[in-house]
This record gives structure tokens, C-alpha cells and sequence, in this order.
């Protein structure tokens, strides 16, 4: 038990988080007279200039240069940017290409989930510093959650020629069908993998998790029949409803003095992305073996708790197994792994679900199929402001009587529980703070964050 | 690419550079032991970050026994699997050095500690250090960097010839007894 220290002290706490991947972040808390003056969330992300990049552009250039957006989620921009121009040319997805398009993006899902789970959110749950120490307590279950890694890379690279940067999507489908061999190699792997991500989720549910409920509307793609992934239509838990094409009317960004990412609002306020958010709204789209497993568990869903994001994630793993399964175990080689159509000029729009949220894109392409305008809106900019409430919120019910250092490594969990692509090191928040009643307990700042979407 | 060097194996007798013929011996496979060695080559397409990837392509094509697995890897996250499925491995990487380009040294992990991290933090360093917490031994690791002065360095193409030699020399080294002592896991 911590010694307390005075809640109505003059706390000014400034994380300036520096980051050398694809964006960069920081926090400023100033607490004074025991409330919360100022808790932002800064991402001084600096200008990536991609949707610029992409002007002028033939549209066949778009998805690899989309894909360099994120090293993390590559598929999301590629997929994303890919139907809105196939939206353009007027494409109605085959299914063999939707069901391959699945394939490709649930082992993005896989490998970003089960690297989140395993090195980022199980040492906060479990009280290491990080997942080095962490490894040394549980190496079983980290070499597990590895190799559920490593098969998400297995299942980006079938289609997508390679895990980082994939090259085998293009507007239209694929350049190349697997041939029945690697497909039958991957569904080998995928069996053998059946149990272990039925463990691995058992292990990430059971995981002592805070309870933080919290009041959210929750925003992801629900589809007729499949979990809400790569088509559908846009719905939230507070009864939205519309077409993809619809997203700019609902959704608004707006900037911010202290940040250079665009917040978005959805009608005027905060909403919610990524895992919980699916879930609360897909999870009868589910396979049946899923859901039992769930309930098993003692999952109920809509949750409100946040950090019920953790164990979402840990079914969408298992999803991501069994529906990859079902999906290869019927495989069989197209006529061609790509639709014919027609360059055209327009407009074109879509969502997709990245691992930690969904990304809208819009396209504008000439008769020639250049672009003449691009807008892609990641999900971590569409949390921001969720993330910022969040953090008040949690704050203010942890207690400001609790000394600097409980109150970063709160901030820091709450943070990480988003999975906003920041570098997930336990110690990516240093703090630099300062009190009028306590001058001198200072911290010098710095480490990563890596805010790719 | 000129002056790749061509390599035959089994014999071990390696074509390093047009005029220079020279013979390995590969304690490692001669003995006929099933030891699993990883050859990675760390990098990309571009300038001296190719490096890596040029060294494994020059020795791809050269009959290598079955037991070596050659990767080409992009980002360091990807080695994590493969370096535990390992009896050893052995890490090709271009390294931004203050030495004149083209130094080839034979790394440790304090070497490069310090550098820059990669995505969600997780760099070469960060990787060896959890497969080490995982059991790997250091001994099993052997990293092979080439200096360049800068980011944006070219390739020369006998930095490769230099590699694939450096490279064909640390496989004809006895393997470090901890690499024949245990199950997979470098």
C-alpha cells in the first residue's frame, strides 16, 4: 500500500512522449485544489501528408502507398483505400475475393491482437514492468501468445506475399491465388492452432482485469451475416444506422489547440472504436462455438467496462482462427483472382475495422483513374477524444491522493488498453512533475510512441 | 549482381569473389548432426539496407544444406518465432556506424543497444532480450553488421562478397557447444 499524499495539492503533471515511428504523443495533467484542471491527451503526430502523397496518383499505386501509412495494420489502409476506388469503378465484391479479403485481414487482426495481448496488456494486468519480466514468470504462455503472432504473419503473407507492407492485394482482388498447397499447409497450422487460441483466450480473459464501466456509445461495421469486418454498414450502440457513403455526415473532425491529430465527433460527440466496440455489436455474428465460449467464461455482452477491450480482443483471435478455417478448408482456385472493371470517374467511400478500430477512406479519381482527392481517417485520431474522457474519468475516481507515479502508470494502462499503436513499453510515459507543494520531484520525460492509426 | 560470389554445397567449395577460390570447411553439418541454424538477413530493398538481403540471395542459390533456413526479414518482430524454433541463428543487419562504411564486425547485443527502436518500440534489441528471457542462449545469437556512414549509404557489391565470405567463415566456426546441448531455441 502506497503512502497517500495530499489530493489538493497542486499537481502539474507534463509526459512529452517522443517517438521516431510514425507519430508521436504526449500528456498534460494539472490538477489543482483536489479537481482536474487540464488531462489532454497531445498527439503532436507529425504531418504524414499521405492523403497529399496521394494526389495525382494512378489508382493502382494507391494501395502500396496506403499500406506505408501503418507498419502495423497495413491491410486496413490497403483494404480500406481498395474498395472505396472499387466502389468508383462499380465492383460488387466476388465472394471468392471477400472471402480471401477476410482471410488476409483477420491475420492482421491475429497478429496485432495477440502481440497486444501477450507483451503490452498482460504485464499491467499482471503487475511486471515490463513484458522482458514478464517473460521470465510466464514464458509458456508468451511463446504462445508468439507463435499465435507469428501465425497471423503466416496467414498476411498467403495472400499478401509478405506480413510487413504486403504487396499481393490490388484493386479488384489479388495479383496471385494461392496455389492448394500453401493453402492446405496454413489449414494444417490453423488446426494445430484451434486449441492453442481457445488456451491463449482462456489465459487473456482470465486476466486480472480493472473494472472501469463507463458511459460510451460504441461505433463499428455490422454485416447481415458475418462479424462486421470489411463490408456492412456503419452502426453504433446508440442506434446509428447508415451506408459507409453516409460517414461524412454523421462524423466531424474538428483541431485542437494541444494536438495535431484531428479529433472526431460523431454527431457533436465522443464515440468509441475498436474490439469492445465490435463486440457490443456483432457478438451474434459470432460462431456458436464463440459464443458458448464466451458465456463459458462468464462474458456477457454489450459491455461497459473498458477494459473489457482486452478479452474482446482475445475472441477475435479465436474468431480469427475459425473463421480462416472455415473459410480455406473449402478452398478452391478462382478462374482469375481478380474482378474485371472499368477506370470511371467519382467519388467512392468505405470502412473497414482495423485491429484497434474502424478507418474510413474516400477517394476522388479523374476519368483515368488518378486521384484527385483522398481523406483516410484513422481510428486512433477517432478515440482521441474518447481516450482523453476516459482518462478524466478514470483519474477522478482513482484518486488524485495517489502519488504521481500510480497516477502515470494509471494513465499509461488506460491508454494502452486502446491499442493506439503507441510504443507499448510499459515505460513509454515518463513524467516530468511538478507541484508548488512539492517543487523538486521531477522526472526527466521521453520514450515512444508510434501512432500509425 | 557483380561479384556476388557463387557457392556450392555440400563440398563447401565456395566461389567467393571471381578470382578468389576458396574451400570451408562446416563442422556444423559435417558431423552430421540435424542442427537447425537460422540465417536471417535483416532489412529492405533500398541502398545498403539491402545488405542483409543480398548476402542470403547470393548464398540461396548455392545447394545449402536443409538444416539452414534462410529468411529475409523486414522488421525484427518477425525474427521472434524463428529465433525460438532455432538451434542458433545467425543475424545479417546493416548498421549506422561511425566507422567508414563497408566495416563488417561481428556484434553483440551491448553493441547495439541504444539504438533506434522500431514499431510499438520492439527493434532487433528488444526482440534478442525477450528470447533470451525465454531461454535462448547469447551464445547461440551471432549478429553480423555492416557499417555505413549513413542512412541513405548505396550498396557496394563487394560489401556483399565480404558478407557472404564473413558469413561462410562463421558457419565453418564450431558451433558453440550450448547449440548441441538442448532442443530448438538458438
Amino acid at each position: 500500500m502506497t503512502d497517500q499524499v495530499n489530493p489538493e495539492r497542486d499537481i502539474t503533471i507534463e509526459v512529452p512522449l517522443l517517438a521516431r515511428v510514425e507519430g508521436e504523443g504526449s500528456l498534460e495533467f494539472t490538477a489543482r485544489g483536489g479537481h482536474i484542471e487540464k488531462l489532454q491527451l497531445c498527439i503532436f503526430e507529425p504531418p504524414r501528408l499521405f492523403e497529399k502523397f496521394l494526389e495525382g496518383q494512378d489508382y493502382t499505386e494507391v494501395p502500396h502507398i496506403a499500406a506505408r501509412v501503418c507498419g502495423v495494420c497495413p491491410i486496413a489502409y490497403q483494404m480500406t483505400s481498395i474498395r472505396a476506388i472499387e466502389k468508383i469503378f462499380g465492383v460488387a465484391e466476388d465472394p471468392w475475393v471477400h472471402a480471401m479479403r477476410r482471410v488476409v485481414y483477420y491475420g492482421e487482426w491475429l497478429q496485432s491482437h495477440a502481440l497486444h495481448i501477450n507483451l503490452f496488456a498482460a504485464p499491467d494486468f499482471l503487475g511486471f514492468a515490463d513484458a522482458l519480466q514478464m517473460a521470465s514468470h510466464f514464458p509458456d504462455e508468451v511463446r504462445r501468445g508468439m507463435q499465435l503472432q507469428g501465425l497471423g504473419n503466416d496467414m498476411l503473407r498467403l495472400l499478401g506475399g509478405r506480413s510487413v507492407h504486403p504487396i499481393g492485394l490490388r484493386v479488384g482482388g489479388f495479383h496471385r491465388a494461392p496455389p492448394k498447397h500453401e493453402v492446405a499447409d496454413l489449414v494444417d497450422k490453423l488446426l494445430a492452432a484451434r486449441e492453442v487460441v481457445r488456451d491463449f483466450a482462456e489465459w487473456a480473459i482470465g486476466l486480472p482485469r480493472p473494472e472501469d464501466e463507463q458511459d460510451f456509445v460504441g461505433v463499428a461495421i455490422r454485416h447481415p451475416r458475418e462479424y462486421g469486418l470489411n463490408e456492412g454498414r456503419l452502426m453504433s450502440t446508440g442506434g446509428l444506422d447508415i451506408d459507409f457513403a453516409a460517414y461524412p455526415q454523421y462524423f466531424g473532425e474538428h483541431q485542437v489547440e494541444h494536438s495535431t491529430a484531428h479529433y472526431s465527433l460523431m454527431n457533436g460527440e465522443r464515440y468509441f472504436l475498436g474490439p469492445l466496440s465490435r463486440m457490443n455489436l456483432n457478438f451474434d455474428r459470432l460462431p456458436l462455438e464463440i459464443q458458448d465460449f464466451a458465456h463459458d467464461m462468464g462474458l456477457h455482452f454489450p459491455s461497459n467496462n473498458m477494459f473489457m477491450n482486452v478479452a474482446a480482443r482475445a475472441l477475435e483471435c479465436y474468431l480469427a482462427i475459425v473463421d480462416t478455417l472455415q473459410i480455406l478448408q473449402h478452398y478452391h482456385l478462382p478462374a482469375r483472382p481478380w474482378q474485371e472493371f472499368t477506370v470511371r470517374a467519382g467519388v467512392g467511400h468505405h470502412c473497414t475495422e482495423a485491429p484497434r478500430g474502424m478507418i474510413y477512406h474516400r477517394f476522388e479519381l479523374d476519368e483515368k483513374g488518378r486521384v484527385l482527392a483522398a481523406t483516410m481517417i484513422p481510428p486512433t485520431s477517432q478515440n482521441q477524444a474518447c481516450m482523453e474522457h476516459d482518462l478524466h474519468v478514470s483519474v477522478e475516481r482513482f484518486g488524485l491522493h495517489h502519488p504521481d507515479d500510480e497516477l502515470r502508470s494509471l494513465c499509461e494502462q488506460v491508454i494502452r488498453n486502446y491499442d493506439p499503436c503507441l510504443s507499448c513499453s510499459t515505460h513509454f510515459l515518463k513524467l516530468k512533475v511538478n507541484r508548488d507543494s512539492d517543487a523538486g520531484d521531477s522526472d526527466p520525460a521521453v520514450p515512444g510512441v508510434a501512432l500509425p492509426c | 549482381m557483380q561479384g556476388i560470389p557463387i557457392l556450392q554445397f555440400p563440398g563447401w567449395r565456395c566461389r567467393v569473389e571471381r578470382h578468389d577460390e576458396a574451400h570451408f570447411a562446416l563442422p556444423w553439418f559435417a558431423r552430421g548432426d540435424t542442427v537447425s541454424i537460422l540465417v536471417a538477413g535483416l532489412g529492405s530493398e533500398c541502398g545498403a539496407d539491402a545488405f542483409g538481403w543480398e548476402v542470403l540471395r547470393a548464398l540461396e542459390s548455392c545447394g545449402l544444406p536443409k538444416t539452414v533456413n534462410l529468411m529475409l526479414c523486414r522488421h525484427p518482430g518477425e525474427l521472434m518465432m524463428p529465433l525460438l524454433g532455432a538451434d542458433s541463428a545467425i543475424i545479417i543487419d546493416a548498421c549506422v556506424g561511425g566507422e567508414k562504411s563497408g566495416m563488417l564486425r561481428r556484434l553483440r547485443l551491448e553493441d547495439i543497444e541504444g539504438g533506434e527502436r522500431q514499431l510499438h518500440g520492439f527493434g532487433l534489441v528488444e526482440v534478442l532480450r525477450l528470447v533470451m528471457a525465454l531461454g535462448v542462449s547469447p551464445a547461440r545469437l551471432q549478429i553480423l553488421g555492416l557499417t555505413v556512414a549513413t542512412p541513405t549509404a548505396g550498396l557496394d557489391p563487394e560489401w556483399v562478397s565480404d558478407g557472404v565470405r564473413e558469413l561462410v567463415q562463421i558457419l565453418s566456426e564450431p558451433l558453440p557447444a550450448a547449440a548441441l546441448s538442448s532442443g530448438k531455441g538458438c
